[in-house]
């Protein structure tokens, strides 16, 4: 048989490879939400006041906001009612005693650091890549840190910088996304348990690709993590995220937080491979990804460009977006966000053209198969005193199988006579003429389909590290691993 | 202000029973039933608002609207001699076949329907009731949903007057029929709510003229609905011009069903209006159809125009064209929403949607959301859009050669527009409309 | 090498080749010439196997094998090239990385060795010499934004790359200038050897001045009405097509008879 579209409508899904549980003693919060629960994680983690000052009053604005019913609900996805006493808000593994070096770590997390691919011991580490490696609520390691110190650069879980250094996350924290912001950054503000923090320091540019890695592992509970970064000015760093969880029938929550501050002439580029289990072929379980990213561009001439590859998650509810409040800066937003099974993604940016001069770019690649259903949403918003402003959007859908839907919502709104935006956007399914280009060319139905999909991506894994696009090709591929009869 | 809101219903209420009073005469059973029917709708929801989360009305605020007091005529007061013959000339009566409502009546004295073939009907709707119950009571209300949309659901249930119109198989009407609807009061805060049903049968062809006119700058609501429904084959060309008084309120609804092989153009023109929305809503019912919407918006001062076009696909073989184009000048604000929506299990749907908009004041805005909600993947959809202030490189090239600033920056805008206005496929429309934009841009902006 | 045995073809419900029969040898060049609309391309489609081309009757013989219901794909590893008449665009993928996802391909199914990135580079470079082609092309996307001629050229560096057995070559002259054109030609005159053979498909006969023909075949809608020697092709441009017009009716009356019996 010849590959037509109808072979590619028969696309089973490889079995998800990271659904194994690793088996190592926790440490739980009750489950459920009260006051005493945050009291609870905060003297965990020896907290100073101000941060749980902070907390209590997000969660008593979220208490408003539960109260009113106001979780959002014009996302183009659709789950039952998320029951928020039946979560468990922090879980961590029993440290056997305290932690002196890596050496201390339990060898049973360092050996699932090592089955995903990211090994942390000191002879098998990834040449060129710090990891800071979070295991359900709390970082378990950071590896490099002292290579980074020379430079002067801060790379370490949350936590760590809560104590060493209160006075920047102080500074810093909310500033660019509220507790007010939204439901799940407000639940997040309140009961986020940990996460990575990095600091560049004057001009210095940042000889590493920092990482992080999370990983849900236990049953019932939510994942709340809170990343963030500040590039001081003059600075660069490059920063990437993955995430896997096991296989597990009921859905759990992952509402995290990041936070990305440039100061002039700084740049950040902060890449995501998100692969949290999606569910199973019939849509049971997998992980509901309610995620606020934002970056502020608050100094002149700064960037921050941001690049995800979404194959994970049952349900994916993200706006990675840049405020561009300095004169000349540039925000950027790459993004693949692949549904197959019964997935739903409603993802995309903001890009709020504040400063004079500013630029966004935004290209966006949606790719629909099964019962999936990916929604481009996104917003530009020129405003009044920002002259001069740019953008160019692109958002481009490929639908393959006649069960799933490809939607895209742009809104565009222009305050400034000044600006100049152009926005194109194109849905198909894969081409049969290119397809039988290939055939004829020898390939199979499948090599076809994974170098056309590969190129219609190509524009986006361009933007991520070497490594990680190499990664990222791999995960489309299997993702998309087809029987073509 | 809620209070504000509910008194306002209620007012709308009150006249409601004041209407029927007046209408029962000449009203049959369905068509009480269907009014009452509406009013509770619209009881039931009231105006909409521009709630969060609320995205239809997201861009457009109609609380100045909820908040209005405004009257419903309960019976003629009008006298046609009041019109100014200037701008019954200047509406071009004498090139097509006319029916003139005046402040929501018929006005027979201005109305002109005689030279119509013989096969087609066109009457007063209050009329089509009585001459074709069935045929009437089989389509009217039944395309323009009221169950979700307050406005069509005042519409509806204050609905008495209008065009009804009735083109059967293999006819094909030569000038086009023009529904002029003036609005002649010296008073304010008036109500009207036109309505159009236009059906048309197998092989049939013709054109259709929407005419929104005022004879006073005065305040005042106008809430149409219009339905057009194409048989088999036929081909309708739609005109809709909206030239309101700058202080009015316009909130118009246009539903298309496209039958099978049908074809359908339409060409809306924004001049006038304080708050306009309109909602293009346009089904392809049956294969093989295609329909081209286009519109021209010009704002000025303070005006709001929100056009929000909904081209669902229904059937294979479809085909949708869309190309709207806006010249914001003042404070003015214009919105343009445009989804398409495609329908689980179609082949071959193509799609384009294309609306730019062109920025003359630091303080005007332009909002933009095209949409696509598609289920099929046998589709090939695009959408563009562009928001602009004229290209200084353009404007440096026409005056390096002789040209003056003001001469080029003139030729630009006009130029911007252009592009729709080439769109219109009948030269006498295509001439008329750029009249007509020229006209309104010489009147905005000195050009 | 190729035999095509009273091939019906039809494509939407629409009946367009209407059994065509011809016989290919090794270190042949056969030139099929025909207006538009004939079923040049569809001929050409059908040898490839585009889906949607259906055989209703007849076979088509390659290499003693029966392909008639092959995949397009498993026809290519057999060794059927054909040259696009309208390349396609592959946006994103390079075209260096796709020559040699295609080299590798059939190599595989051969069980030949498969080339990396530096081996392949070497080849590819050689190749380029042969068909006179930019090498800056080969890092750019495969046909996007590429000229008229571009496209053409491309298609005979896969040829080269690929080295078919049997390449069918669907209009490779059309929308070339004639140094181009002299410029593919000469590519093709290189690339002929006696162990493989090249069926032109083309409208005008320009092309046959420099790749000269050992048969040439009139198609007419969806038949052979004649073949000859390349003096044929001559006779076409002098002529024009209508002078064959006759003979179609003359054959069609004669399978009416046929049929009819």
């Amino acid at each position: 048989m010849a590959t037509t579209n109808e072979d590619l409508k028969t696309i089973a899904s490889q079995q998800y490879q990271y659904g194994w549980v690793t088996d190592v003693e926790s440490e739980e919060a009750p489950k459920g939400l009260t006051e005493d629960t945050i009291r609870w994680i905060s003297s965990k983690k020896n907290e100073p006041q101000f941060m749980l000052d902070w907390r209590l009053k997000a969660f008593r604005h979220w208490g408003k906001l539960v109260g009113k019913s106001e979780s959002p609900t014009w996302a183009n996805i659709s789950h039952p009612p998320i029951d928020y006493q039946n979560i468990i808000y922090y879980s961590a593994p029993k440290p056997k005693k305290k932690l002196d070096s890596l050496d201390e770590v339990d060898p049973e997390l360092l050996s699932a650091y090592e089955k995903l691919g990211i090994p942390l011991d000191e002879q098998k580490r990834l040449a060129g890549v710090a990891v800071d490696a979070i295991f359900d609520s709390v970082s378990i390691a950071t590896t490099f840190q002292e290579e980074l110190s020379k430079h002067g650069i801060i790379f370490c879980s949350f936590s760590d910088a809560l104590q060493n250094y209160p006075e920047l996350i102080k500074k810093y924290l909310g500033s660019v996304v509220p507790y007010t912001d939204n439901f799940y950054a407000c639940l997040n503000a309140a009961v986020f348990s940990d996460g990575s923090f990095c600091y560049v320091p004057k001009g210095v540019r940042c000889p590493l690709e920092l990482t992080t890695y999370f990983r849900i592992n236990s049953a019932n509970t939510g994942q709340f993590e809170r990343t963030l970064i500040i590039a001081d000015e003059g600075s660069y760093v490059s920063y990437l995220e993955g995430c896997s969880a096991p296989i597990r029938d009921e859905n759990q929550l992952h509402a995290a937080v990041v936070e990305l501050i440039t100061l002039d002439n700084a740049e950040i580029k902060y890449s995501t491979i998100q692969n949290w289990y999606p569910g199973d072929q019939n849509g049971k379980g997998g992980i509901y990804n309610f995620v606020t990213k934002r970056g502020k561009c608050q100094g002149k001439d700064s960037k921050i460009s941001w690049t995800q590859v979404e194959t994970g998650s049952a349900i994916t509810w993200k706006y990675p977006s840049v405020i561009l409040l300095g004169d000349n800066s540039i925000g950027e937003f790459y993004s693949v966000a692949l549904t197959k099974g019964y997935q739903q993604a409603d993802t995309g940016t903001k890009m709020i053209h504040i400063g004079k001069n500013t630029k966004s770019k935004i290209i966006s690649k949606g790719i629909s198969s099964g019962h999936g259903n990916n929604t481009y949403r996104g917003l530009v918003r020129i405003m009044p005193k920002a002259d001069d402003a740019h953008n160019f959007t692109q958002c481009d859908s490929l639908l393959i199988g006649s069960s799933c839907g490809a939607h895209t919502a742009p809104y565009v709104e222009v305050q400034n006579k000044s600006a100049h935006l152009e926005h194109e956007a194109f849905t198909s399914k894969v081409d049969e003429d290119k397809l039988f280009y290939c055939n004829q060319r020898g390939m199979s139905g499948e090599e076809a389909q994974s170098l056309i999909i590969n190129g219609f991506c190509k524009e986006v894994f361009r933007e991520l590290p070497f490594e990680f696009a190499v990664e990222a090709t791999r995960l489309m591929d299997l993702n998309l691993e087809g029987s073509v009869g | 202000m809620i209070q504000v809101e509910q008194t306002n219903i209620e007012n709308y209420l009150s006249a409601f029973k004041i209407f029927e009073q007046a209408e029962s005469s000449t009203s049959s059973n369905w068509m009480i039933n269907l009014r009452r029917n509406a009013i509770a709708q619209f009881e039931n929801s009231g105006f909409p608002t521009a709630r969060r989360g609320n995205e239809e009305w997201k861009y457009t605020d109609v609380s100045p609207i909820a908040k209005g007091s405004f009257k419903i005529l309960h019976n003629k007061s009008h006298n046609a001699n009041q019109l100014p013959d200037t701008k019954y000339q200047q509406l071009e009566g004498s090139a097509c076949h006319n029916l003139v409502f005046v402040d929501g009546f018929l006005d027979e004295n201005l109305t002109n329907i005689s030279s119509l073939p013989k096969e087609v009907l066109v009457c007063n709707l209050s009329d089509a009731v009585s001459i074709e119950p069935t045929f009437t009571q089989r389509h009217l209300a039944k395309y323009a949903d009221f169950l979700h949309h307050p406005f069509t659901a005042l519409n509806t249930a204050f609905m008495a007057q209008g065009a009804f119109i009735w083109v059967p198989p293999n006819i094909s009407i030569d000038k086009p029929l023009q529904v002029l609807f003036i609005s002649s009061s010296s008073n304010s805060n008036l109500i009207t709510n036109p309505r159009i049903l236009a059906l048309t049968g197998e092989n049939s062809k013709f054109t259709l003229i929407e005419n929104h006119s005022a004879v006073n700058e005065n305040s005042y609501l106008a809430n149409v609905v219009s339905e057009i429904v194409l048989g088999t084959n036929s081909n309708v060309q739609y005109y809709r011009i909206q030239q309101e008084s700058k202080k009015a309120f316009h909130i118009s609804t246009t539903h298309v069903e496209l039958g099978k092989g049908s074809r359908f153009f339409s060409m809306n023109l924004d001049l006038g209006g304080e708050i306009v929305r309109n909602n293009l809503n346009v089904v392809t019912e049956g294969e093989d159809s295609s329909c081209s919407v286009n519109g021209i918006y010009i704002t000025t001062a303070s005006q709001h125009i929100d056009n929000k076009v909904v081209i669902n696909h229904n059937s294979s073989y479809t085909t949708s064209r869309e190309l709207y184009k806006g010249i914001l000048s003042g404070k003015s604000k214009a919105i343009f929403h445009g989804s398409i929506v495609v329908r689980e299990g179609l082949r071959q749907i193509d799609a384009l949607q294309i609306d730019k908009n062109l920025l003359l004041s630091d303080q005007a805005q332009a909002n933009t959301k095209p949409a696509f909600w598609i289920y099929s993947d046998d589709v090939k959809c695009g959408h563009g859009a562009a928001s602009g202030q004229i290209d200084r490189n353009a404007i440096f090239y026409l005056t390096s050669r002789g040209i003056s600033e003001s001469d080029a920056r003139n030729l630009l805008v006009k130029g911007f527009v252009q592009e729709v206005i080439e769109s219109i496929p009948n030269k006498f429309y295509k001439d008329k409309m750029d009249n007509m934009v020229n006209a309104s841009l010489l009147d905005v902006l000195g050009i | 090498m190729l035999e095509i045995k009273n091939l019906n073809v039809s494509t939407d419900n629409t009946h367009i080749l209407k059994g065509i029969s011809l016989k290919v040898s090794a270190g042949e060049i056969h030139a099929i010439m025909g207006p538009n609309g004939s079923g040049k391309s569809s001929l050409a489609f059908s040898l490839a196997g585009k889906p949607g081309y259906n055989v209703t009757s007849g076979e088509i013989i390659f290499d003693k094998t029966n392909i008639t219901s092959m995949e397009p794909e498993g026809r290519a590893r057999a060794g059927i090239f054909l040259s696009f008449q309208h390349p396609v665009e592959v946006p994103g993928v390079r075209l260096d990385q796709f020559l040699r996802a295609s080299f590798n391909a059939i190599n595989k199914s051969r069980e030949m060795d498969q080339l990396d990135p530096l081996q392949f580079d070497k080849k590819l470079k050689e190749r380029l010499k042969v068909v006179d082609m930019d090498p800056a092309l080969t890092k750019r996307f495969v046909n996007t934004g590429f000229s008229g001629g571009e496209k053409k050229r491309n298609e005979i560096l896969q040829m080269a790359i690929l080295q078919p057995q049997l390449a069918v070559l669907d209009e490779p002259d059309s929308g070339l200038d004639v140094d181009a054109l002299k410029s593919v030609a000469d590519a093709i005159n290189k690339l002929r050897h006696s162990s493989n053979a090249i069926i032109i498909i083309t409208h005008y006969q320009r092309i046959l001045e420099y790749v000269v023909p050992d048969a040439v075949h009139i198609l007419m809608d969806g038949r052979i009405v004649k073949s000859g020697n390349k003096d044929l092709a001559r006779e076409v441009e002098s002529q024009g097509y209508e002078q064959f017009a006759n003979y179609l009716s003359n054959q069609s009356h004669l399978t009416e008879k046929e049929s009819r019996q």
